[in-house]
């Protein structure tokens, strides 16, 4: 792989040119409506709001989760799916060109493999042209899909089965792909008050967010050519919004932790240009379903590690320790695999940290999984705008 | 009276030498030659008896003095005058004969005439009798490569008298051919220039030669020694 | 003796410097010939491998339509397909820019959103103004475009669509060629969904750039697309797309290929007699040498250093002469180039390491083998007759002759050989050519004696110049031959072209049998996609000044594995069985309505080795198709055409629209006024509307166009040919001198000695003349008969193009006599005592 400067960043900003592409676009034409922002206020409307939201810039599907093999030998994998919205024009120019589109998808989706440690990555990036991509409106089960990345013939695609996902993608050159089919074991959960989750002290910097913490999950893996039944556990969260990043974030890092007692914690800390964390936030969701959120003072988050990419030469965290005290939390954030970079050959300076992590007590012992994404490292990172 | 057939009044002829040196051909030669004589000039190799001769026809001018062809002083015509005045006056035998290999016997000898723009019938005769006259008839259709030299030199002695000029100039006429086939040349040509009544003018280096001409003139580092006999 | 050597060389540069400079001007000149069209043809072929890297881009597969175009749906299958890391659709259209009459551009709609990896730097270097692709109108333009029309990002511009004018806006300068996007240096670029709308090409793609992953088999990777295309498309590697290209440019190509050796030919040979001139006057300074004392071999030495360093000379000169010639002509032949091919202009003279290795053969060569001959004479030859005022010519009859039987021999081997084996290869035009230019230097000194010798000399007057010629054979039949083989070149390049142009008027005005023709196009040109509707067909035919319809469809498929128009029209009319010019006999056309057959044009016919009653197949846009061949007829198009019935064509290819329809008018109608009429209430549909007249003018400036690049070699000769007088006169001039100073003592004026010259130079101009008509018409009866044939499959008409033989005729004479000022001038100055001064 060539080496390139690489920028950028996933799951709350979208990659630095998309967002940059979208953005001039909206200074250069006067003609085109301003985009939503998010505010607080929305009405939520399930399943409705599984579906896309037009107005709005961006929004995500975030799908990551650890299966095993049904059948023995056990393998264990984690795996992240995602589907982007990027919006580009509300005004697409007409006069009936096919490729006409005003939004485009980017499609991310990694694989890997906890027994012999191998990281897959694969993405797509293609205009929401009826040829190639688009999204489903409701009630429509068809959430989002896309032409498989090149020289797969298999498209990717993400539906509502009335319960939960589905989803499924592959990657013939990668010689990977995956079809898996969730099932919420608990209650939407909105990450912020209202699903507003506040990036920042700035008027649109907000998105309209939640999740589900907890899905059961089945279906098969397909991995050099073997296809294997698969079970586990998955965790989703859905974003939209317009510019919610201020200009001066330079990256950030997220947890999703799914612990064994039963709960659930997700928290994200904003990271300034200059460095040091602009803005942060925790939920809390208990065995039940019940939601706290955190407030700044009541988690404690350390590095106590770092890892850099061979390809990239960025510097990662890798490792902590998080005390919650007013949970009784003490735990040990480890990587399950150093390398979990995610590294786009179709935007060359998008590269991110998107990997399956142990959580286990002060004393080494397991007390759950989950996923951190980390992203802004990297030399001559920028923020995304 | 005729005018005199050529004279030189105070002649010289310098040419630039290395540097600013000036070297003498001719040096204050003053001389008359009268109508119907022949002389002979005689000298040492570059004694300045070519470039007597060749002021006498016209193809060099001198750089001082006064040259005059029957009374026809040169300096004052044009090189089209002196090219007109050759062409009806003057005959030029040499001493490597000049004939033009590509042409035959007969058409070196008419060359004067084609080039005067004569038409062949007018001078077909003259050729012939020309040609018969130094013995050579039955050659004029050769081609002029395989005559020897004195037939060369006869065939030029022809060409040279065709217009019937009034001066006939020959430089070294002999000096090619061996001393039997000179004799018979030389011979020749002094009678038909008296048949034609000519003057002959011609540079030899030879006593015996010059020794057949009416008046000898001697040249000596381009001065013109007095005559014993001043009898031209 | 290196002393010796330097001095001499300055010496004669000081003494005559004219003839010297002539024989570097002739070496010079000789080497410039060859190489500018060398540089030309290879710079030609440059811009069209680049031509073809633009048509791929970086792609390891070009994936286009059978008919020209691929549906938008193609994409995501060719996509899809395993083994393509990468694809990229791109839909394309050349757009005449408005204001700028005769300029176009390059339009090609990428997908700006989405862009191919290979792409994503250039357009992330642009980010911000690629991402106002979604306003209507915006462009990228390259540098070169913005330089030539005075653009600044943010300008509107026009640009023609049809008979639309389309307002565009530059929003960037991006080096597409620097990227790979196109190798076209005027190129605009916009969105393809822009592209699409805005030039009525929605739905349509011109093809689809693929990279293939590592390691995988581009070949089976391009069946396995074609395959889930279902065959409707050709996925082929940039080799492949650079030979089916080249089969396009083959006339041009071939032109100047056969243009560069000949230039190669005729250069080495001005090259050779100008130094073999320069050395005769030298001889009797070599004897004095050799009576020095000088060995034959220190001679020998002497003259070949000097022929050495005057080649050297003539080839540096050379080279700069042949590039600013090459300059000079790079209009020609690049607007041939992007006019008539729709490729790239040249964009750079490319002057290869062969090409410098072959001025210096030419000119280095030429200058050693034209000094060789004469400097062994010189060499054999005794010191005497080196001396000699007037060198022996005895001999020369003798290798005259010699010479003369040779030459015979070239031609009739060339012609035997052709006749018993040689037809039957491709390239065998070109032999007898070379054995034509090759036998006229060696008939040329037998018959330039044979006719001198013959003449009688009545006066020292023009024959008397003639006659003479023959005294100075060597150096007279050469220039003879140069001339006479620059006047061949000139001959057969004009029977050739003449022939050719004469031909393609009698068959333009055969097959347009219409008064005005209406075509649609797609982006201002006729494009295989671009049809006519229906209504707009009934609306043209109920026209009260039509009175007949004649209509033409015309799709691209393979034909015999060869790209091919197929012609659809209706052979029942009149019109249509005339237009076309039937070369088998019998009906042809009823047979072919009656058989359900079609009929070729004779290029395909040639070259896929079919006649009348084989059958062909057709890839048709459903599949494969097979027809039986009822006749073939004369077609001058590119790339050859195959003509069926319009219902024949619906019935096995499928139904479909008009391409275009010829109008028949009333015989009181104004063909002009009704095709500017039509034009002008029709803007919104993409029509092309010529009228006979107009058309017959488009189709011949194309041709006239092709062909322009020989006016190099036609000035070339003319040039050559007055060299070589000059250089001739001069040395016999000069070796003349006692013969010139002989006939001024004997009475001859300056003026007859001059006029002698000049007869001597129109003489030989004569002789040139004749001997070259001779030979040029053999050389045109093999270019017309068996080059073109073998290659292209023409038939043409063999045509005496009176006027303009007569015209270069005269141009060759004047510049005989022009040529032959100088030296006669010389020559006049000559002094009679100089003469004398030889004897002295």
């Amino acid at each position: 792989m060539r080496m390139r400067k690489r920028k950028g960043g996933c799951r709350f900003g979208l990659p630095a040119w998309v967002l940059m592409l979208a953005g001039v676009m909206i200074w250069s034409d006067a003609t085109v409506h301003a985009w939503t922002p998010a505010q607080p206020g929305y009405v939520w409307s399930f399943p409705r709001d599984h579906w896309a939201r037009a107005g709005y810039k961006t929004e995500w599907w975030y799908f990551t989760g650890h299966l095993r093999t049904v059948e023995e030998p056990v393998r264990r994998f984690g795996y992240q799916f995602t589907f982007f919205r990027i919006g580009v024009s509300q005004d697409p120019p007409e006069g009936g060109s096919a490729w006409s589109a005003g939004n485009l998808i980017m499609g991310h989706a990694a694989l890997t493999d906890l027994e012999t440690g191998r990281h897959r990555f694969s993405e797509l990036v293609v205009r929401a042209a009826p040829l190639l991509a688009g999204f489903g409106r409701h009630p429509d089960p068809r959430l989002a899909w896309s032409v498989g990345p090149p020289g797969t013939p298999e498209p990717w695609e993400l539906r509502w089965n009335g319960d939960g996902f589905d989803f499924t993608m592959a990657d013939a050159g990668k010689s990977f792909g995956f079809s898996l089919s969730t099932r919420p074991l608990k209650p939407v959960v909105f990450q912020g008050p209202g699903g507003l989750s506040r990036k920042g002290e700035g008027a649109t910097e907000a998105s309209h967010y939640y999740s589900f913490t907890r899905m059961a999950t089945t279906g098969t893996v397909r991995v050099d050519g073997k296809e294997l039944a698969v079970s586990g556990t998955s965790w989703m969260d859905k974003e939209f919004g317009s510019n919610q990043l201020g200009e001066n974030t330079q990256g950030w890092d997220w947890f999703s932790l799914q612990l064994d007692d039963g709960r659930e914690v997700m928290l994200y800390l904003l990271r300034s240009r200059g460095g040091g964390t602009r803005y942060a936030g925790a939920t809390l969701v208990d065995p039940a379903g019940a939601v706290r959120y955190l407030r700044p003072d009541e988690w404690m988050l350390n590095a106590t590690g770092q890892w850099t990419s061979p390809v990239t030469d960025a510097t990662y965290p890798a490792g902590w320790t998080l005390d919650i005290p007013t949970a009784a939390i003490r735990a040990v954030v480890t990587p399950k695999l150093a390398d979990q970079e995610n590294r786009s050959a179709l935007v060359p300076v998008l590269f991110y940290w998107e990997g399956s992590v142990r959580v286990e007590s002060r004393s080494g012992k397991r007390i759950g999984q989950g996923y951190v994404e980390l992203t802004g490292y990297g030399e001559n990172s920028r923020p995304p705008i | 009276m005729d005018p005199a057939a050529l004279t030189f009044t105070g002649v010289s002829k310098v040419y630039e030498g290395a540097g600013s040196a000036e070297r003498y051909a001719l040096r204050d030669v003053t001389c008359e030659i009268a109508s119907g004589r022949t002389v002979a000039i005689v000298g040492r190799s570059g004694s300045g008896k070519s470039t007597l001769l060749h002021l006498a026809a016209g193809i060099d001018v001198p750089t001082r003095g006064s040259v005059a062809v029957r009374g026809t002083p040169l300096e004052g015509l044009d090189e089209t005058a002196r090219t007109r005045l050759r062409r009806h006056e003057i005959g030029f035998v040499f001493q490597l004969f000049h004939l033009l290999p590509h042409l035959t016997v007969r058409d070196n000898v008419a060359l004067p005439d084609l080039i005067a723009g004569v038409r062949e019938r007018a001078y077909r005769e003259r050729v012939a009798a020309l040609l018969e006259r130094v013995g050579l008839p039955d050659r004029a259709d050769d081609p002029v490569a395989g005559l020897s030299g004195g037939e060369m030199q006869r065939v030029a002695i022809c060409r040279a008298l065709l217009r019937r000029p009034r001066l006939l100039l020959a430089d070294e006429p002999t000096g090619s051919l061996d001393d039997a086939s000179g004799e018979v040349v030389m011979d020749l040509m002094l009678r038909m220039v008296a048949e034609e009544g000519a003057t002959l003018v011609y540079a030899t280096h030879s006593r015996e030669l010059a020794a057949l001409a009416d008046r000898t003139l001697r040249l000596h580092s381009g001065i013109l020694e007095p005559e014993p006999d001043a009898t031209g | 003796m290196l002393r010796y050597f330097y001095r001499t060389v300055s010496a004669h540069w000081r003494t005559n410097p004219v003839l010297y400079g002539l024989t570097v001007l002739g070496v010079a000149l000789g080497v410039a010939s060859v190489i500018s069209i060398r540089i030309l043809n290879q710079s030609a072929v440059a811009s069209f491998a680049a031509g073809v890297r633009t048509i791929g881009g970086a792609a390891d597969i070009v994936v286009t339509g059978k008919g020209g175009t691929l549906p938008d749906a193609a994409y995501p299958l060719v996509r899809g397909t395993p083994g393509v890391t990468a694809a990229w659709p791109v839909f394309e259209t050349t757009v005449p820019l408005e204001g700028r009459p005769g300029t176009f551009a390059r339009l090609l709609g990428v997908d700006l959103l989405a862009p191919a990896p290979e792409l994503w730097e250039a357009l992330s270097a642009f980010a911000p103004e690629a991402a106002a692709v979604g306003r209507r109108g915006w462009t990228a333009a390259t540098p070169e475009l913005a330089r030539a029309m005075g653009w600044v990002p943010g300008d509107r511009f026009k640009v023609r669509d049809g008979a639309l004018v389309r307002e565009l806006r530059l929003g960037a300068l991006i080096d597409f060629e620097r990227w790979g996007i196109s190798g076209n240096r005027r190129a605009l670029v916009m969105d393809i969904a822009g592209a699409q709308a805005l030039f009525g090409g929605a739905g349509t793609l011109h093809r689809i750039g693929v990279t293939a992953a590592e390691g995988v088999d581009l070949d089976a990777l391009a069946a396995r697309i074609e395959a889930s295309l279902g065959g409707r498309a050709d996925a082929v590697t940039p080799s492949e797309r650079t030979g089916q290209a080249r089969e396009l440019l083959g006339a041009f190509r071939l032109n100047l290929t056969a243009l560069s050796l000949v230039s190669l030919l005729v250069g080495t040979f001005l090259v050779f007699s100008s130094m073999r001139a320069c050395l005769v006057w030298q001889r009797r300074e070599f004897g004095v040498l050799r009576s020095l004392g000088s060995t034959p071999a220190q001679v020998l030495a002497l003259i070949l250093g000097e022929a050495a360093l005057l080649g050297v000379l003539g080839v540096v000169i050379g080279i700069v002469a042949g590039y600013w010639t090459a300059i000079w002509n790079l209009d020609a032949v690049s607007s041939t180039l992007t006019n008539v091919y729709m490729l790239r202009e040249i964009e750079s003279l490319e002057v290869s390491a062969g090409t410098l290795a072959l001025a210096v053969f030419a000119g280095l060569g030429g200058a050693l083998s034209g000094t060789l001959l004469p400097a062994l004479d010189v060499w054999r030859r005794d010191t005497r007759t080196l001396l000699d005022t007037y060198p022996a010519q005895s001999a020369g009859i003798a290798w005259a002759r010699v010479l003369f039987r040779i030459g015979l021999a070239v031609v009739a081997g060339a012609l035997a050989w052709y006749w018993l084996a040689g037809w039957r290869w491709r390239p065998s035009g070109f032999v007898l050519s070379t054995a034509v230019m090759l036998c006229l230097p060696l008939l040329a000194p037998w018959l330039v004696q044979r006719l001198t010798g013959r003449v009688r000399v009545p006066d020292f007057g023009f024959r008397y110049g003639v006659r003479s010629l023959g005294a100075t054979l060597a150096n007279t039949s050469f220039s003879v031959s140069s001339l006479a083989m620059a006047v061949c070149l000139l001959v057969g390049i004009t029977l050739l072209v003449e022939s050719f142009r004469e031909t393609l008027v009698r068959w333009v005005n055969r097959s347009l049998t219409g008064d005005v023709f209406v075509t649609a196009t797609v982006g201002a040109r006729p494009g295989p996609d671009a049809t006519l509707s229906a209504q707009l067909v009934e609306r043209l035919a109920g026209r009260p000044d039509v009175e007949g319809v004649g209509p033409l469809r015309r799709l691209f498929l393979g034909v015999e594995g060869r790209r091919v128009a197929v012609v659809g029209v209706d052979l029942s009319r009149a019109a249509a069985r005339q237009r076309l010019a039937l070369l088998s006999s019998g009906d042809a056309v009823g047979r072919a309505i009656r058989e359900r057959g079609i009929l070729i044009g004779e290029p395909l016919s040639r070259s896929a080795s079919v006649t009348a009653g084989d059958t062909v197949e057709i890839e048709g846009p459903e599949g494969p198709v097979r027809l039986p061949v009822s006749g073939i007829y004369r077609d001058y198009t590119q790339g050859g055409s195959v003509t069926m019935d319009l219902g024949l064509m619906a019935e096995t290819l499928g139904p479909g629209a008009l391409t275009s329809i010829a109008l028949q008018l009333r015989p009181d109608a104004d063909p002009e006024a009704v095709a500017a009429g039509i034009e002008s209430r029709h803007p919104g549909g993409s029509l092309r509307v010529r009228s006979n007249r107009h058309l017959k003018e488009d189709i011949l400036r194309v041709f006239d166009q092709t062909f322009a690049v020989t006016r190099i070699l036609q000035v070339m000769s003319l040039i050559i040919a007055a060299c070589a007088i000059t250089l001739t006169l001069l040395v016999v001039a000069q070796e003349k001198a006692s013969e010139i100073a002989l006939y001024r003592t004997l009475g001859a004026f300056r003026r007859q000695v001059f006029l002698l010259f000049v007869s001597k130079g129109t003489a030989m101009a004569f002789l040139g003349l004749a001997m070259g008509f001779a030979g040029g018409i053999g050389l045109g009866a093999i270019l017309i008969f068996v080059i073109q044939k073998s290659y292209f499959g023409w038939s043409i008409e063999w045509i005496w193009p009176w006027l303009p033989l007569a015209g270069e005729a005269l141009a060759i004479v004047c510049a005989a006599v022009l040529a032959s000022l100088y030296p006669a001038f010389r020559a006049s100055r000559t002094p009679a005592n100089e003469l004398c001064h030889a004897d002295a």
